[in-house]
């Protein structure tokens, strides 16, 4: 019976979740400005996590080019780090960690800010002025998304396989042109794309989830104000997290 | 165009708590009503159910016109004010922190979808920023005005769209005796300007009934008395009597 109720308390949140991200991107386009909306939420999401995602991509790759190249060597095969190396990152790592930085990093102050602006009836507000709030505060933040987290995915597998080069070739003595001839022969169009649908699959679902938090706080939490707030914000992290991860596995097994 | 805005047996509950249990009010465009009574009976959940922000329980909140311009096709839908034009500010504001006073005058034109040109827009504003004496803080973002200022830069949203009616939500709260009556000042002077009818829920008793035309005393849930500042002397109950005059409830 209690399985039951869980079960049916999931379903009618996924419903609110689905209808709530359509709705908003539905109501966007009826915005007005929507250039202007899109560009401020594409600095707010992608920009402002560039940095912090060559870091991590960067360290990221080295590590992998070092605990790879060990490995690698025991059974004679070196010279397949470049393919490892990028590989990994195009399909799985690059996506998974760009999503979960991106979601810790913009994804949190995303439910802040909007949480907020519930809890001072600033969207209240917006309603009283005839201005869609779905449309005005979410839309854009999810389209970004999809449009940020692809792009940030490039950056993070580039600097990523340079990363690999460095502990491969520079530290470790891989000859350089063979870490970059088997990086560049083994990564096929496909395992591009399918890296990138990973990432717009992510910024979608997970942008939706913190707006959808946010803009709900003051009923999908049990307090109000300001603890309403940062459990809205912890939810939303937590449930970005673990969604990413699941919709990756089932991708992955989808498209190998 | 003249018309009566008619609130019947409206009730609204937040689960097992029944805030309001059949409010009946009935006034005429162009004029203001002053909502009264005590902290926490329901008088902002009241402002937000006419605004449209809040759904009611039951009940019916219309706008009837006068039969001499009975235009069938202008009539708005039954409990839906916004539709003739309806302005709400907020008890704490509601202003944006990330925009200037500026834009935040402009934001309810800005996004409308009836295209108004931006030098327009720009025009109005300045115009209300003037008349307001708010010209020096057009650039200044709400988190660094005093409260006073606040107020006035969300009235001036609140006229900007030119609304046929306007919610106050203790638009006096906080503030310094000068600015209140500052405050009702303005109310009166644009009501006589744009002709707009009003709700103004107030906790400044007797000060309120200077600007307005009528008084709702809201408590537990009804309207326990409407009526007009002079006929307060024609209640017989003298303790209900002595709390409409004064606030208090304690003679
Ligand atoms: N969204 C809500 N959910 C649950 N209860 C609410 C909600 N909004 C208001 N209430 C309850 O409704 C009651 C009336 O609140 P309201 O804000 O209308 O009071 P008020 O008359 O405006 O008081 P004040 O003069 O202090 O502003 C309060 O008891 C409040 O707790
Ligand atoms: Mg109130």
């Amino acid at each position: 019976m209690y399985l039951f109720k869980l079960v049916l308390n999931f379903l009618s949140e996924l419903g609110e979740y689905l209808i709530f991200v359509l709705r908003s991107c539905i109501s966007f386009g009826n915005c007005r400005n929507r250039f202007k909306k899109l560009m401020q939420s594409i600095l707010e999401i992608g920009f402002r996590c560039v940095l912090i995602i060559l870091i991590i991509g960067l360290f990221t790759g080295m590590v992998m080019g070092l605990q790879m190249y060990y490995t690698l060597v025991k059974f004679g095969a070196d010279t397949a780090l470049g393919t490892a190396v990028s590989l990994s990152l195009i399909r799985e790592l690059g996506p998974v960690l760009t999503a979960l930085m991106i979601v810790g990093q913009s994804g949190s102050a995303l439910t802040s800010e909007i949480g907020i602006l519930r809890n001072y009836e600033q969207i209240d507000a917006l309603e009283t002025m005839n201005i869609d709030s779905k449309g005005f505060l979410a839309g854009p933040r999810i389209i970004a998304g999809i449009i940020c987290f692809p792009i940030l995915t490039a950056f993070f597998d580039l600097v990523g396989i340079f990363g690999g080069y460095f502990s491969g070739s520079v530290l470790m003595g891989l000859d350089a042109g063979i870490y970059w001839n088997k990086t560049i022969d083994s990564v096929q169009l496909v395992d591009v794309n399918g890296g990138f649908l990973k990432a717009t699959i992510f910024g979608f679902l997970t942008m939706g989830i913190c707006t959808f938090e946010g803009y709900n706080a003051h009923i999908k939490s049990a307090f109000k104000g300001i603890r309403g707030v940062t459990l809205a914000a912890t939810k939303a992290v937590v449930k970005s997290s673990v969604l990413i991860l699941i919709v990756d596995y089932l991708i992955t097994s989808f498209l190998l | 165009m003249d018309f009566k805005l008619k609130i019947e047996n409206l009730e609204k509950r937040f689960g097992d708590k029944v805030i309001l249990s059949g409010v009946d009010l009935e006034v005429d465009s162009g004029t203001i009503t002053a909502i009264i009574g005590k902290s926490g009976t329901g008088k902002s959940v009241l402002l937000k159910l006419m605004a449209g922000i809040l759904e009611k329980e039951n009940g019916k909140i219309s706008v009837e016109y006068g039969s001499e311009n009975s235009a069938q096709d202008q009539k708005p839908k039954a409990g839906n004010l916004q539709e003739i034009g309806l302005s709400y500010m907020f008890q704490n504001n509601a202003l944006f922190d990330s925009l200037s006073a500026f834009d935040n005058i402009a934001l309810p034109l800005v996004e409308s979808n009836s295209s108004i040109s931006a030098s327009v827009i720009n025009q109005k504003v300045k115009a209300l920023l003037k008349q307001l004496d708010l010209e020096t803080v057009g650039a200044s973002y709400p988190g660094d005005l005093s409260g006073g200022m606040n107020k006035r830069i969300a009235f001036a949203r609140a006229l900007i769209t030119e609304p046929k009616i306007i919610l106050f939500d203790e638009p006096t709260t906080g503030l310094d005796p000068e600015r209140k009556h500052t405050v009702f000042d303005m109310i009166q002077f644009y009501k006589k300007q744009f002709g707009f009818t009003a709700f103004l829920v107030s906790h400044d008793i007797p000060e309120v009934y200077s600007i307005v035309d009528s008084i709702a005393w809201l408590d537990e849930g009804e309207i326990k008395y409407f009526g007009t500042v002079d006929s307060i002397d024609s209640i017989s109950d003298p303790a209900i009597k002595h709390y409409l005059k004064t606030g208090r409830l304690s003679v």
